[in-house]
């Protein structure tokens, strides 16, 4: 009898699971699939295919980016094929390889890692596909253009932010993933404007790491681990993006120090942005990123077209000088946050006042 | 031993030497000694709190608490010779199930926001908790029915979870969904026991481990210490907690609910595993499943009721996980399936089956805790926390083989 029972149970299991995985193959085919791989670039059609690989859509802001440099592109007449790599750079090398073989134009890139990543780029160039490196640098590769803002005087602007606040008393860095290049350049940034009042003698580096994938809850067990070390005797934690600030924030508030400890942040989070308002994180650093995907779905279609695209400056990425556009960011914090936001249309003012 | 029961020391004539040379004397050796250690490290690093300070074992306990609770329903899956590999990707699939089931509905979301805020069904914490549990338990039974009715490998089943259940995290949690503050979900992340509750607590452990010396003694096994060690020990945890002490605040004071539970679960596996009857069947079909069928245990129920207890404690452990990170994300308790494996393998749960229990895993699983939370408040970065991790985990494993062969 018993038997009977489980043995009915399984066939259950194994109905139901075909069941849904046969509803989930007739509702949708996935959208980032291409329809006919060809192996021969454009034949009858005139239309530019851009190839777009993200490292994961996992922080908010990389949707944005997506939506906004796809809507851009098909103004410019171009179609976009997409896919995330959910933060699995050897996963992101596979998908870049699938897209190459569905015959697209351009390759644009927001590698997980900037060094896995050359190897994707490798694949392109073997078979003469440009590659737009966006927001973040791809070491070791020849990339054609990369685009972003400018890294390091975002961590400036962290550095100078905090300074200005607490230009005596403790700090403690968070750095990002340490395999994300730009997560290197966020702590120079930062350390510009702080390490000559380290010299001075004023403000002391009470300690620092690196949150690894810019994981919320590693960023949270340092912080808890930190506050266990050094009590409430604390000013500043530069954190560097609002996803580890949080969790910071969350490691605060259970010791009863949120909005006692200044925060720094980057992104403009709505979560993040909130918390400013709140007053339990100090500021974050926006990039309009509107400006960075519209400019990018641009630069990305004059590549497909073999068109000459004007760079600001030269960035050396180990093997080559890669041309690149910086764009400015933007410090916030609870003064100035809900003017500017509201004013590139970026949040409305219920999203962030709810 | 080689029988497959579980070590028992209160039927061995020579139980106190048996208990002074057990595994879980050895694994509290090796905690005191790890914790010792990073004592003297934040100490000469002039720490506030140094490692043994209530602040510091109060995080590592809370830190400890979400692999812990993974690790207890581990054990039972072991001990049948099974693996789980489907808990980590668990973790963010039900956080995440949980987070959306809390959310703010479509309706009251203002329309200028209905872009940037995922809707979510707006029902209470109340009933998300036992929903998520329940479905926690029909999920896992029905892994359970499908490895016994096909006899497929558990490790095929689960790693099909393992893909499956990130797949419907990510479609859930494609963007962070934080959870209402306040609410009891996020309380049981971040809050604390009422200090009364815990006094009662130690009050109960004392008067139970009084109870049970008095119950052995009247079936002559003579053995107070197995009652009175761990007693003893967790008494003294919860006194040392509860006590006020420096640089501890009054709201942080005490046990954290996310500890509290995991000791609850674990109590209550524990008591399965030594004193009832499909504990015995459990680890006699662990140890030999022909031999346990031929002496009439139904082994197939054995270990679909394994699984379903495995699934009621990987969703009360993605519950723990929510309120303590305060917003669910579908990258979410990654390796965590691993880390949950290694805190029992250390705590002396064979792979072979039919050996190991639950005070091992939890033992287990504060080691590895105590070395990560030891070496962040040392500011060591994360890579080399992998490396000495590793060398722990396979010290600790192959000492307790060469010891076992002698």
């Amino acid at each position: 009898m018993t038997r009977q029972w489980t043995r009915w149970l399984g066939i259950a299991t194994i109905g139901s699971a075909l069941a849904v995985t046969l509803a989930g193959c007739g509702n949708r085919t996935n959208e980032g699939t291409p329809t006919q791989p060809t192996d021969t670039r454009k034949e009858a059609s005139d239309t530019i295919k851009i190839g777009m690989s993200f490292d994961s859509l996992l922080v908010e802001r990389w949707q944005k980016d997506r939506d906004i440099f796809i809507a851009e592109a098909g103004k410019l007449g171009a179609e976009c094929v997409f896919l995330s790599a959910d933060g699995d750079a050897r996963k992101q090398n596979e998908q870049c390889d699938v897209l190459l073989g569905q015959g697209i134009d351009v390759l644009v890139i927001v590698p997980k890692s900037a060094t896995a990543a050359a190897r994707a780029v490798q694949s392109a160039k073997k078979q003469g596909i440009p590659v737009l490196a966006y927001d973040r640098l791809i070491l070791g590769a020849e990339v054609d253009i990369y685009l972003s803002f400018d890294n390091e005087r975002v961590g400036q602007m962290q550095g100078e932010y905090l300074v200005g606040k607490c230009p005596k008393g403790k700090y403690f860095l968070l750095g990002g993933s340490p395999d994300d290049n730009n997560a290197k350049l966020f702590r120079a940034g930062q350390m510009k404007a702080i390490q000559p009042l380290v010299d001075k003698g004023d403000i002391t580096i009470v300690g620092d790491n690196w949150a690894d994938a810019w994981s919320p809850k590693k960023a949270r067990e340092i912080a808890e681990n930190l506050l266990v070390t050094v009590g409430k005797d604390i000013d500043v934690i530069v954190a560097s993006n609002d996803g580890t600030a949080g969790g910071v924030i969350q490691a605060l508030k259970a010791q009863g120090l949120d909005g006692k400890v200044l925060v720094s942040g980057q992104d403009a989070d709505l979560q993040a942005c909130k918390r400013i308002l709140a007053g339990t994180q100090s500021m974050t650093v926006y990039k309009p990123l509107k400006e960075l995907a519209t400019e990018a779905a641009r630069v990305a279609v004059k590549l497909a077209k073999s068109e000459e695209v004007k760079a600001t400056s030269k960035l050396n990425n180990g093997l080559v000088d890669v041309p690149s556009v910086l764009l400015a960011p933007v410090s916030l914090d609870k003064e100035n946050l809900v003017d500017v936001l509201t004013a590139d249309g970026y949040y409305t003012v219920d999203a962030l006042k709810d | 031993m080689t029988d497959g029961t579980p070590i028992d020391p209160s039927h061995d004539p020579h139980a106190l030497r048996v208990v002074v040379t057990s595994r879980n004397t050895m694994l509290l050796a090796t905690l005191v000694a790890i914790a010792i250690a990073f004592h003297g490290l934040t100490v000469s690093r002039g720490a506030l709190n140094p490692f043994l300070s209530a602040r510091s074992v109060s995080t590592v306990l809370t830190q400890a608490s979400v692999i812990g609770v993974l690790a207890c329903g581990m054990t039972f899956i072991i001990v049948l010779t099974h693996i789980d590999l489907s808990v980590g990707s668990a973790l963010a699939f039900l956080g995440a199930l949980a987070a959306w089931m809390m959310g703010k509905p479509a309706s009251q979301i203002p329309e200028a926001l209905a872009g940037s805020v995922p809707a979510g069904l707006g029902w209470s914490a109340g009933v998300v908790f036992p929903l998520i549990v329940i479905i926690g338990v029909v999920l896992w039974s029905l892994k359970g029915a499908l490895q016994v009715a096909t006899g497929m490998p558990a490790f095929i089943i689960t790693l099909g979870g393992m893909m499956g259940y990130r797949g419907l995290a990510l479609l859930i949690a494609s963007r962070e969904r934080p959870i209402p503050t306040g609410n009891l979900i996020d309380r049981v992340g971040t809050g604390y026991l009422p200090l009364p509750v815990g006094w009662a607590v130690l009050a109960a452990v004392l008067i139970c481990a009084t109870l049970a010396t008095v119950f052995a003694r009247r079936h002559h096994s003579p053995a107070w210490y197995v009652a009175w060690m761990p007693a003893a020990l967790l008494a003294s945890v919860v006194v040392f907690l509860q006590l006020p002490h420096k640089g501890v605040l009054p709201s942080s004071r005490g046990i954290a609910y996310l500890t509290a539970l995991w000791a609850v679960a674990a109590l209550a596996l524990s008591y399965t595993a030594r004193s009832t009857v499909f504990g015995r069947n459990l680890y006699a079909t662990g140890g030999n499943a022909e031999a346990a069928m031929l002496a009439g245990v139904n082994v197939k129920r054995v270990s679909v009721v394994a699984f379903a207890t495995m699934g009621a404690l990987t969703a009360l452990a993605s519950l723990m996980y929510l309120g303590q990170q305060g917003t669910a994300e579908s990258g979410a308790g990654q390796l965590a399936e691993l880390d949950a494996i290694a805190a029992c393998v250390i705590g002396g749960v064979s792979l072979q089956g039919g050996r190991g229990n639950i005070s091992g895993a939890v033992l287990g699983a504060l080691i590895m805790q105590s070395l990560t939370s030891g070496l962040y408040q040392c500011n060591v970065e994360s890579g080399y926390q992998f490396i000495i991790k590793a060398a722990v985990l396979v010290s600790v494993t192959a000492l307790d083989h060469l010891l076992r062969k002698n």
